[in-house]
């Protein structure tokens, strides 16, 4: 992530949103490899 | 003279291919100079062809810490990969018995240079000479430029990570809602539709463009005319005054500053005048202006100036001054402009209220409210600008046009003191002749913009008249109106093509995202998410707050902080905070009367820097520029001696006069030394283009 991202990234309210914003810088054009792995967080998460 | 330079700029945006020319005044050069002048009058292109001259596409990126980001910007941006934009120059630098010429061609990335007239290599090159770029920053300004390209930031995340995961989930979010043979028909039906649409508007495309190339040449041919009967004119008017005017031998008893005022009065005069005849155009109101112009055309400027201490030019200004006031009583409803401009106000600070969630009712309430204002807007605008308008052309009059008269009315007074033998109207002939040669170069370039332009349109197939009434006999509107009216329309019809265009794009994309789900559609059963529908729906609430958040939210508090004035201290504390380190990040240095300290917060808000050695510093202090006169002096005292140097200083206009004196004298005493071989220094003023030679 770039620093700018990083800034987002700190200042968004939910792990959960933070989780997926990293994924989403991480991956930039891959939607469904981010979908999978933000899934599988929430799963494990519950 | 030492720099001989001519470039060629090519801007290509989609629709049309631009050539610029660089400016003729500046093909010529001492080593050293200092240039004054407008935006857009080729300063910067000139020192990003040197500086282009030196590092060709290699500036960007091995010298990336080289120079601030926004001269790689500005740099980059002259030659792009895709083509779109290029430039050929040709530069010559000749110093100290030595000779450096630097070229490139249009369409090649190849930069040529010679030393003495061997050829000379990149590495050689770079072991010999050294260059410094420098836009002498307040850091201040460059605060308030991060925070608004901040703003734009998030739009650019927004596009390209959230936009499209949106549209990725949405398109799960059906699968698994929804049937996939139900989902299937649905799609079907929406590409059938999407294609029909795409056909009407690939149409209406093919005839925007079609109108857009028929106005565009209409306009050219027409210019043209315009031009020629004008530069007629103008060169019958400067033969009389050539045959008039003999004593240049006089002005050498005249004070110079009273001589440039006398010289160069009609040339910011016409200029004026033209300013208020673009406002009277604006709103329509040649005819009820004709009278007043004409009789202000009328005046023998000089000879007023030289026995009436210009009090006929006065009189005649004032009545064009009382014509505007009357009309403006007149025309605009003062009540209905006022209420325009409460309005407006309101609007923006609506628009900057924080989002309230779950509150979806108030905020559609707040929605509606706000294009009720729009609709009030809408229909009271033409009001509103009719009251601008107005307002502009009193203070063109009050603020600049009486101000030069009674500047240029005490000058004659002053010179006319001086003697006898001065002969006062001969002064002010020679000011008429540079303003004349002044209006025929600028015609003269116009006119070859124009027929580059021309030239896409080939030869004409039957007489010019006959196209003009073909044209005129199609298109309604072009017929008996003004050239300027004509040019707007093709501005209009500019525009029209564009958001043409655009609406072809979006209906493309459309018909590739409706495509792409048909063919996932195609032998899909049942989608691979369809048990994970507890998941997916979390994971859209969270989505959607997180979206809200970079697209609303963080605007609202960048917004607040630009404007110094946070609406929620207490839920915006956290941000602003964040936003402070950020902006140190962005700023770890800053220069202050020649010693650089490390930042460690910048708080906007207070308008002040803190060091990491807990010194706090106002941002005031970065006013007069006299911080970075600073060290920009320490940086020219530390070249290294092995090389030889180009100093280019771009952008100095927070410095004052007393600021930038030494700076000037510090390029010229390294040239003498024989440290740098070329110094440019910019300032952009709104006056005419002026270079100066330092030696």
């Amino acid at each position: 992530m770039n620093d700018f991202e990083k800034f987002i990234c700190e200042q968004l309210e939910t792990e959960l949103q933070k989780k997926l914003f990293e994924l989403l810088a991480k991956y930039p054009n891959d939607y469904e490899k981010t979908l999978d792995l933000i899934i599988e967080y929430i799963e494990q998460k519950k | 003279m030492a720099i001989h330079y001519k470039s060629i700029l090519i801007e290509d945006d989609g629709i049309e291919k631009k050539k610029i020319p660089n400016n003729p005044d500046l093909e010529t050069l001492e080593n050293i100079v200092f240039i004054e002048g407008p935006n857009d009058c080729g300063k910067s292109t000139l020192l990003n062809v040197i500086a282009l001259s030196f590092y060709g596409k290699k500036f960007s990126r091995k010298y990336k810490n080289k120079f601030s980001p926004s001269i790689i910007s500005e740099f980059s941006g002259m030659v792009s990969e895709d083509g779109k934009e290029d430039i050929g120059f040709d530069l010559t630098v000749e110093f100290q018995g030595n000779r450096l010429e630097i070229n490139k061609e249009r369409n090649s990335q190849q930069i040529n240079r010679k030393y003495n007239g061997e050829n000379l290599i990149f590495e050689d090159f770079e072991n010999q000479f050294d260059l410094i770029y420098d836009i002498p920053l307040n850091p201040t300004k460059r605060l308030s430029d991060i925070l608004n390209d901040t703003k734009l930031r998030f739009d650019e995340i927004n596009q390209k990570l959230i936009a499209p995961f949106e549209l990725h989930l949405g398109k799960i979010l059906n699968l698994v809602r929804e049937d996939p043979a139900s989902l299937k028909t649905k799609k079907e039906n929406e590409l059938k539709s999407l294609t029909e649409k795409e056909k009407t508007v690939n149409l209406k495309v093919e005839k925007s463009e079609k109108i857009y190339k028929d106005y565009k040449h209409y306009f050219i041919l027409n210019k043209l005319d315009f031009i020629e009967d004008e530069l007629v004119d103008l060169k019958n008017k400067l033969d009389n005054l050539k045959a008039k005017a003999s004593t240049s031998k006089f002005f050498t008893k005249l004070k110079t500053k009273d001589l440039t005022t006398i010289k160069s009065f009609d040339t910011e005069f016409d200029q004026l005048i033209k300013q208020i005849k673009q406002y009277v155009e604006e709103i329509a109101a040649e005819d009820a202006y004709k009278t007043i112009f004409g009789e202000v055309k009328k005046v023998n400027r000089v000879k007023d100036f030289s026995d009436n201490k210009g009090d006929e030019l006065y009189e005649k200004i004032t009545d064009l001054n009382e014509l505007t006031w009357k009309l403006s009583e007149d025309l605009v409803d003062d009540e209905a402009s006022t209420q325009v401009e409460f309005l407006k106000q309101l609007k923006d600070i609506l628009k900057q209220r924080p989002i309230q969630k779950d509150e979806n009712e108030l905020n559609n309430m707040f929605n509606n409210f706000m294009e009720e204002i729009d609709l009030y807007l809408k229909k009271n605008k033409l009001e509103y600008s009719y009251d601008q308008t107005f307002k502009g052309i009193i203070d063109v009059i009050d603020e600049k046009i009486y101000p030069l008269i009674e500047k240029t009315a005490g000058a004659y007074q002053r010179s006319g003191n001086e003697g006898e033998s001065i002969n006062m109207s001969d002064i002010g002939i020679e000011g008429r002749k540079l303003s004349l040669k002044k209006q025929i170069g600028d015609y003269r370039k116009d006119k070859k913009q124009l027929k580059d332009d021309l030239s896409e349109f080939g030869l004409l197939d039957e007489e010019k008249s006959m196209f003009y009434a073909k044209i005129k006999n199609k298109y309604d509107e072009l017929s008996e109106i003004s050239l300027t009216k004509v040019e707007n329309l093709l501005t209009e019809r500019k525009d029209s093509l564009r958001k043409s265009l655009e609406e072809q794009k979006e209906i493309k994309t459309s018909i590739t995202i409706c495509e792409s789900m048909l063919d996932e559609l195609k032998n899909q059963k049942s989608s691979k998410y369809s048990n994970k529908k507890e998941a997916l729906d979390k994971l859209n609430q969270s989505f959607s707050g997180m979206r809200r958040q970079v697209e609303i939210n963080f605007k609202i508090n960048i917004n607040d902080i630009i404007k110094k004035r946070l609406e929620n201290p207490d839920k915006q504390k956290e941000f602003s905070k964040a936003i402070n380190t950020f902006l140190a990040k962005k700023i770890p240095t800053i220069e202050h009367d020649g010693v650089n300290y490390q930042v460690k917060e910048v708080d906007y808000i207070e308008q002040k820097f803190t060091t990491d050695d807990g010194r706090e510093i106002k941002f005031k202090v970065f006013g007069t520029g006299k911080s970075q006169q600073a060290a920009l002096i320490s940086r020219l005292e530390s070249l290294d001696p092995d090389k030889k140097h180009i100093i280019l200083l771009d952008e100095t206009s927070h410095m004052d006069e007393k600021t930038i004196q030494p700076i000037k004298e510090k390029l010229k005493d390294l040239y003498i030394e024989e440290k740098i071989i070329l110094g440019i220094l910019v300032k952009p003023v709104a006056k005419d283009l002026k270079v100066t030679s330092l030696l």
